[in-house]
């Protein structure tokens, strides 16, 4: 039997609030980053993450009075759980407003170290994104790619490209760059909350993967599904049996997908990352919010 | 019919069979023992030269001869072991609260195991071709034991110690990726030292005793400062067993320190360096690529079963005659600037007006018109008076051969290229960009673009009826299509560089918008045409300007060529910098070097500045000052209007 692992907030609200001992969010400008952390900041413990110089930075704004500890992300854990007070059975993580980066490494830790009874992703999708002249330009600034911390791995012979796909073309032409790949299967966010946004997407990327000669590999997995980009992860691997390189540019629950997959098979694939610095608000309003439950990942061996 | 396309594949690591699209630079002289420090932007070759002269492309290339493949190898007493550098990978291997030193072992073994990997995967060809026996793999997986696990595991056979290194490089990602871990699992070995152990041993066995191992690591400027230093030693300790090549983006080289103190590499003595840009001053580029052109149309030929007419390039993109896109501009309205010309010739005055109109204006060709508005215009001491230029055009129509004759054929050919520009705009057309010399020119050295425009050339002739069955030059609208189609895109792409992408995208725009508006802006007097690249005093910079070219060089958005002869006295500044040619077609600008412009450091800091506001207010001041300054010595001149039709001899 297929157990439901992606719900919408309301179906599972009340649950949440009764069971979720610790929340993990940050506090934003943009409306919907900030949703998380304003619902639940005078009801639970809640904890912020934020990545700064190679180093985390947590505090615990709900405390009367908030703790500030700094940790590298191979002791992101411990420095979590040395909070005084914290409760981790159940862990609530917004990944709308953590930084990619804070995502990757905080799965990792409570993933593999932590290890709570349960673990819950929420994603707020917006009702629009904002254009800048006309175009979706959400990074400040972009990076050569690279491991993400504790996810390095070595490039390996016959590998084939993985990018999810995002808004940026640009960012997309860099991940590729002057690498060389057997192969290359892009996946895009499909069906997405406005059809704009997926076209919008390929029309940007349209350089890249034509000269890449991967028009006709483009795949789909809905935009807002963590499961749905896993299990498309699976499905490339296993029909092509190549070495993964995945670069998720694309959703945030995309990128949750990838590193739920690079956890898994941490030997097998590799995750390169362009660690692009968001501009402070991209988007206006809140369409809805989905709840993940990824409890079975817990105890990856990692 | 086939509409295939021999220039669609123009990256090495895509092509199968490498070897046969190799066309060898005659200054990679590989005989000489010294390494090779190669330096060329993206597409210049260093990947196809390092790749076809490793063993895996050897390989293939003797794969069809009857004697073994390896033994042919072997018998050039070279085996070449290509490492392209996994930047994302080695990037990991610092800090994190791991010492340094510690990082530097890891670094080490990581490398020699990589190395060693790629040798031993080139022994198990030699033992299926029985070049070397079972009892000879078994002592040299014996000694890789002893060398990587201190004889802690056994091996048998190459394929175990293949395996045996993947288990390794795990290892080492297990490191990098926890640095609390203390307990290595793998042995620790110095630079180079894995290698050369193992290497040692395998040329213990005939017929590997003469061999050398030739390393090419690509990619080079993508590893760390202490990273370089580590390959800058292996560079240093080259011998004439193992000699360590790298290939490198231009100014990819941090430091020129080893790992020794106080010592450095130096060029010549330690290794040869090769500047793959500084061909595209030479003949040899252009000889090079007419080389790689037929070798592309013979494969395709014999391999598609084409009847390609040709394996010249030139027969399908013809010269880059001017004449060709004078005839096209003819075809267009007659433009305004005529009805502008009579009128300046009937202000300035002369013998006969209204022969110097028709002689001048009416019925003078498009080019020789816009020349003459252009000189009458300049209202310097250096402009003519019109009595004195008809004089030296009917001299020109008549082929006199006198100094009036000598005067005006000059005039043309300094102007001739710029009026072009200026023609294009008041035509309404667009400028062309067509023929070898000039996808020569456009290419900047680069053979990828000089193949990409060749590329789209063919595609876009194709949907134009072109066939290979038919020989013929593929006309001059196709070919500028193409060039524009090429350029935009390069300049698009060059907002995808990292870290320096948006900045340098800017400092392009505005550059380019700026050399644009010098070529075409109606104020022009041809008296300096085509202005297209600028110097500027590098002893005046800040090391953010420094920092900011030495990037734009990095990723060949800017190219560097000693600086020509400047106007005022002793400069400081040596170099002229152009924005790379590529761009020319999409800013509507000259490919080829012509006059320079100078920028200071506070307007370069700005144009860098990645701040897209800060940047064109450089380029509007810029051009108030230049435009300015002209309009102030046409005033200078009216003060001495008296002197009108007196002609000062420019020489």
């Amino acid at each position: 039997m297929k157990v439901k692992e992606e719900f919408y907030f309301e179906e599972v609200e009340e649950y949440l609030e009764k069971n979720v001992t610790l929340v993990i969010a940050n506090p934003s400008l943009e409306e919907r980053k900030n949703c998380i952390y304003q619902k639940y900041l005078n009801t639970k413990n809640v904890m912020s993450i934020v990545y700064k110089d190679g180093y985390f930075i947590i505090t615990n704004p709900s405390d009367r009075t908030p703790l500030t500890r700094q940790a590298p992300h191979n002791r992101l854990g411990s420095v979590l759980l040395s909070f005084p007070g914290i409760k981790i059975e159940s862990i609530l993580v917004d990944i709308t407003s953590l930084q990619h980066v804070a995502i990757a490494c905080l799965l990792r830790a409570i993933l593999c170290e932590i290890k709570p009874a349960r673990l819950f992703l929420t994603y707020v999708k917006p009702e629009e994104y904002i254009r800048d002249c006309g175009e979706y330009e959400f990074s400040q600034d972009i990076y050569s790619p690279s491991a993400l911390p504790g996810y390095a791995s070595h490039a390996k012979n016959n590998e084939m490209l993985v990018p999810f796909l995002g808004f940026e073309g640009i960012r997309l032409k860099n991940i590729i760059g002057d690498d060389h790949y057997s192969d290359i299967n892009p996946i895009i966010g499909f069906p997405s909350d406005n059809p704009i946004w997926q076209f919008e997407t390929l029309k940007n990327c349209k350089d890249s993967i034509v000269e890449q000669h991967a028009q006709s590999k483009i795949r789909k997995c809905k935009a807002d599904s963590i499961y749905g980009a896993y299990t498309e992860l699976e499905v490339v691997a296993s029909d092509y049996g190549k070495p993964l390189v995945i670069a998720p540019l694309g959703t945030r629950p995309h990128f949750v997908a990838a590193i739920l997959y690079g956890l898994k098979h941490k030997h097998e694939c590799r995750i390169i990352y362009d660690n692009a610095s968001e501009k402070s608000v991209l988007t206006r309003g809140i369409r809805n919010i989905k709840v993940y439950h990824i409890s079975r990942f817990i105890g990856e061996d990692c | 019919m086939t509409n295939k396309n021999p220039f669609s594949n123009n990256r090495a690591e895509y092509m199968e069979d490498i070897w046969k699209f190799y066309v060898p630079f005659n200054d990679l002289n590989m005989d000489n023992a010294k390494p090779l420090v190669i330096e060329g932007g993206r597409g210049t070759g260093k990947t196809m030269f390092f790749l076809c002269n490793s063993w895996r492309a050897m390989l293939s290339k003797y794969s069809d001869t009857e004697t073994s493949p390896v033994r042919r190898i072997v018998e050039k007493n070279n085996i070449g072991l290509y490492y392209k550098v996994d930047p994302s990978f080695v990037a990991s291997m610092n800090e994190n609260g791991r010492e340094i030193a510690e990082w530097k072992t890891v670094f080490s073994t990581y490398l020699s195991v990589v190395l060693v990997k790629e040798l031993v995967e080139f022994l198990i060809q030699a033992r299926d071709e029985q070049v070397i026996s079972r009892a000879i793999e078994l002592k040299l997986s014996m000694k890789y034991a002893s060398i990587f696990r201190g004889n802690s595991r056994t091996f048998v056979s190459f394929e175990d110690v293949v395996s045996d290194v993947e288990m390794l490089l795990n290892d080492i990602e297990d490191v990098i990726n926890n640095p609390d871990f203390s307990d290595f699992k793998f042995r620790k070995t110095n630079i180079g030292n894995g290698l050369s152990g193992f290497f040692s041993e395998v040329c213990k066995y005939e017929p590997f005793t003469r061999v050398a191992l030739r390393i090419y690591i690509d990619e080079y400027e993508s590893l760390i400062e202490w990273q370089q230093r580590m390959i800058n030693s292996l560079i240093k300790k080259s011998d004439n067993r193992i000699i360590y090549n790298i290939g490198m983006k231009p100014m990819g080289m941090k430091t020129y320190a080893t790992l020794a103190a106080e010592e450095q590499l130096q060029e010549t003595h330690d290794y040869k360096r090769i500047k793959l840009d500084d061909l595209v001053l030479a003949d040899e580029y252009k000889q090079m690529v007419l080389r790689i052109c037929q070798k592309r149309l013979e494969i395709f030929r014999d391999e598609e079963g084409v009847n390609v007419q040709s394996v010249d390039i030139r027969t399908y993109l013809g010269d880059s005659d001017i004449s060709k896109e004078l005839e096209l501009l003819e075809k267009k309205e007659k433009p305004r600037f005529y009805l502008q010309l009579r009128d300046v010739i009937t202000k300035r005055g002369a013998t006969d007006v209204q022969l110097a109109q028709s002689v001048l204006c009416d019925s003078a060709p498009l080019l020789n018109a816009r020349l003459h508005l252009a000189l009458l215009m300049r209202n310097t001491k250096y402009a003519p008076s019109v009595d004195y230029l008809l004089e030296c055009y009917q001299a020109w129509v008549k082929q006199e051969k006198n100094a009036n004759y000598d005067k005006y054929k000059e005039w043309l050919h300094t102007t001739q290229n710029g009026l072009v520009f200026l023609l294009a705009k008041e035509c309404h057309s667009k400028k062309q960009y067509y023929g070898f010399d000039t996808f020569i020119s456009l290419s900047s050295g680069t053979i990828r673009y000089f193949l990409e425009l060749c590329e789209q050339t063919i595609n876009i002739a194709f949907r134009g009826g072109f066939s290979w069955e038919n020989e013929s030059t593929i006309n001059i609208e196709t070919q500028t299509r193409a060039a524009y189609l090429v350029s935009t895109k390069k300049v698009m792409e060059i907002e995808s560089y990292a870290e320096d992408g948006r900045r340098l995208r800017i400092f392009t725009q505005c550059l380019g918008e700026l050399f644009q508006d010098l070529h075409k802006n109606e104020k022009n007097t041809l008296s300096e045409p085509e202005p297209n690249h600028f110097s500027t005093d590098s002893l005046t910079h800040s090391s953010v300007v420094n920092k900011s070219i030495s990037d734009a060089i990095q990723w060949s958005v800017l190219l560097t060529s000693p600086s020509t002869k400047d106007k005022a006295n002793i400069k400081t500044n040596i170099t002229d910098y152009h924005l790379n040619k590529i761009y020319a077609p999409y800013f509507g600008i000259s490919c080829l070097k012509k006059r320079k412009i100078e920028l200071n450091a506070g307007e370069l800091e700005e144009l860098f500045s990645g701040d897209m506001i800060k940047a064109q207010g450089v380029v509007k001041k810029f051009l108030k000052k230049y435009w300015d300054k002209n309009e102030k010595s046409k005033s200078e001149y009216e003060q001495f209007s008296w002197l009108e039709g007196c002609v000062i001899d420019e020489s």
